[in-house]
């Protein structure tokens, strides 16, 4: 039900020489595929990226998530 | 029958049942023949039902004789995504490690249907775990890659791929698929088929695999805006058993949609500017149409929201713990996606202040969609901004960036914009790139998929792609 957005990815990937590595398809002679650990690294990077993204967006005290607990 | 039948619309097939041009039997035999040949020539099939289909599709007849009808979906045939149980049968949610996963319980969207006299003839192939991780490949997949009817180098689009490839190929009259994030449109836009996200809780999600449970939606792939309406009146509704149901029904009621020329239409001239360069013309044509339509053109862009990383925190901490087991015990590595593994498994650490704040963030994009839809009554923008990739193609590789850059980010984002904030959007055929499908999406505030649809079908009026076939295998 999740759609990767190639832009979106890219945009994860530029974040650091590692995560460009795991992106793009390797053309003839190019590194080696990306390993596990690999995109477990890449996967870390892009949860600090979204990390600072969200610190950085501002948010009233008096706003609740979007969900309701209800009695 | 004529191959005509494979490409034809529900009223159209139900008029031919009433006619008894042929036999509700006859009609899913043939479709359920042409799943079963063609299905897998597409990874399309996950798993054919034809002999129970067969054997309901006797009652319907029986009830047809004596002309007991029902709605416009009696005796019509279709399938279902994989990721929604029926009973006794395997429900793979496309993953090796649910590969011989068995349920005692029918989805509810799936009863309703079949209370209605629609014929189940197959569960349809989908991306693994509907790609809840994020996938790099077209294979990430227990079927392998969904490949596109138009050109089967290329990619049907997930996650609900089987869906987008049987409904393009006329495998079956309709499916139904799931999305999250762009998991109906995206396979819809991609292969050429209308293609509905309903308001989230409209449709009761009792039956369908977890992965986000604030953002998961069921709707319908079809041949016709007005195809969606019909399916959507059949599997709408409210449901005690889906914590997430709104509690509303719908109705089709197109006599009384509102007049195209009263609506305001929110469109962003930038969108241009992102599309691939190939699938411009037919963008600007389809826009064309839509303004002749005669609603009042509003420019406007999208709030200002970190969409990517929104959606990202959101369904990458519910779905880490939905697959927490199966992320623990080390099963997520059978996956065949390795990037998707490592996804979930680094998602079990995104932090709860995390997800809280996003869902905060989240509070204050519905307010501001309520604001937008204050001014506008519906958003268009090119559903996905390119068409089909090919299967061998890293679908985390590099977008091209357009040149010049745009000035604004447009409606580039308006598919996970409209995920987040719940609201209702379909997916329109309006022409070709390179031979590939492309499609204009038409987004409106929560519950109003009536006027979406009625849109919809005034530009299928005025223009014939959802009609073009593509060049079947045989």
């Amino acid at each position: 039900m999740k759609t990767v957005t190639r832009r979106q990815m890219m945009g994860a990937a530029a974040a650091s020489a590692l995560a460009a590595r795991v992106t793009a398809q390797a053309p003839p002679g190019s590194p080696a595929p990306p390993s596990n650990q690999d995109f477990a690294q890449a996967a870390q990077e892009s949860h600090r990226k979204n990390s600072r993204i969200l610190a950085s967006f501002p948010i009233p005290m008096s706003v609740e998530p979007a969900f309701q607990f209800k009695a | 029958m004529t191959d005509d039948i494979f490409f034809a619309t529900i009223p159209d097939l139900n008029a031919r049942l009433k006619k008894r041009e042929f036999s509700a039997v006859e009609l899913t035999k043939a479709f359920a023949e042409r799943l079963e040949k063609l299905g897998p020539r597409y990874n399309a099939l996950a798993l054919p039902l034809t002999k129970s289909a067969v054997k309901r599709a006797k009652d319907i007849d029986d009830e047809m004789k004596r002309e007991r009808y029902r709605t416009a979906l009696q005796g019509i045939p279709f399938g279902a995504k994989d990721l929604l149980s029926v009973a006794g049968q395997v429900t793979s949610w496309g993953a090796k490690p649910y590969a011989t996963q068995v349920f005692t319980e029918t989805a509810t969207v799936i009863e309703k249907l079949d209370k209605t006299g629609a014929l189940l003839i197959g569960k349809l192939a989908m991306v693994e775990l509907a790609g809840g991780g994020g996938y790099r490949t077209a294979a990430a997949s227990l079927f392998g890659p969904g490949l596109n009817p138009w050109d089967i180098t290329r990619w049907s689009g997930g996650s609900s791929s089987g869906s987008g490839s049987a409904v393009s190929a006329g495998l079956v009259p309709f499916a139904l698929g799931s999305e999250t994030s762009g998991s109906i449109l995206t396979p819809s836009a991609y292969c050429g088929v209308t293609g509905l996200r309903p308001t989230y809780g409209l449709v009761s999600r009792r039956g369908a695999m977890a992965l986000s449970w604030t953002m998961d939606k069921i709707g319908p792939m079809c041949r016709s805006a007005e195809d969606c309406g019909l399916v959507l009146e059949t599997i709408a509704g409210g449901d005690s058993k889906d914590p997430g149901s709104a509690g509303k029904s719908f109705y089709y009621t197109p006599q009384y949609a509102r007049k195209h020329t009263d609506l305001k239409i929110g469109f962003a001239t930038d969108d241009m500017g992102w599309a691939d360069p190939a699938a411009r013309p037919a963008f600007q044509a389809a826009m064309q149409v839509i303004r002749e339509i005669g609603a009042q053109m509003v420019e406007m862009k999208l709030p200002d929201f970190p969409y990517g990383p929104l959606a990202d925190v959101v369904i990458g901490a519910e779905e880490a713990s939905v697959f927490e087991t199966l992320i623990l015990t080390g099963q997520v590595d059978q996956l065949a996606d390795a990037s998707q593994a490592a996804n979930l498994k680094a998602n079990l650490a995104i932090p709860a202040t995390e997800y809280l704040k996003a869902m905060r963030i989240r509070t204050l994009l519905k307010e501001q969609f309520r604001k937008l839809f204050a001014d506008v009554d519906v958003l268009v923008a090119p559903c996905r901004y390119d068409f089909a990739p090919k299967i061998t193609e890293a679908l985390d590789g590099p977008d091209p960036v357009p040149s010049p850059v745009p000035a604004t980010p447009g409606m580039k984002d308006l598919i996970q914009a409209g995920n987040l904030a719940a609201i209702p959007a379909l997916s329109l055929p309006c022409g070709f790139a390179n031979g590939m499908p492309v499609a204009l999406q038409l987004a409106g505030p929560a519950f109003t998929e009536n006027t979406l649809i009625a849109m919809g079908k005034e530009f299928q009026n005025r223009t014939d792609w959802h009609k073009r076939r593509p060049p079947v295998v045989s």
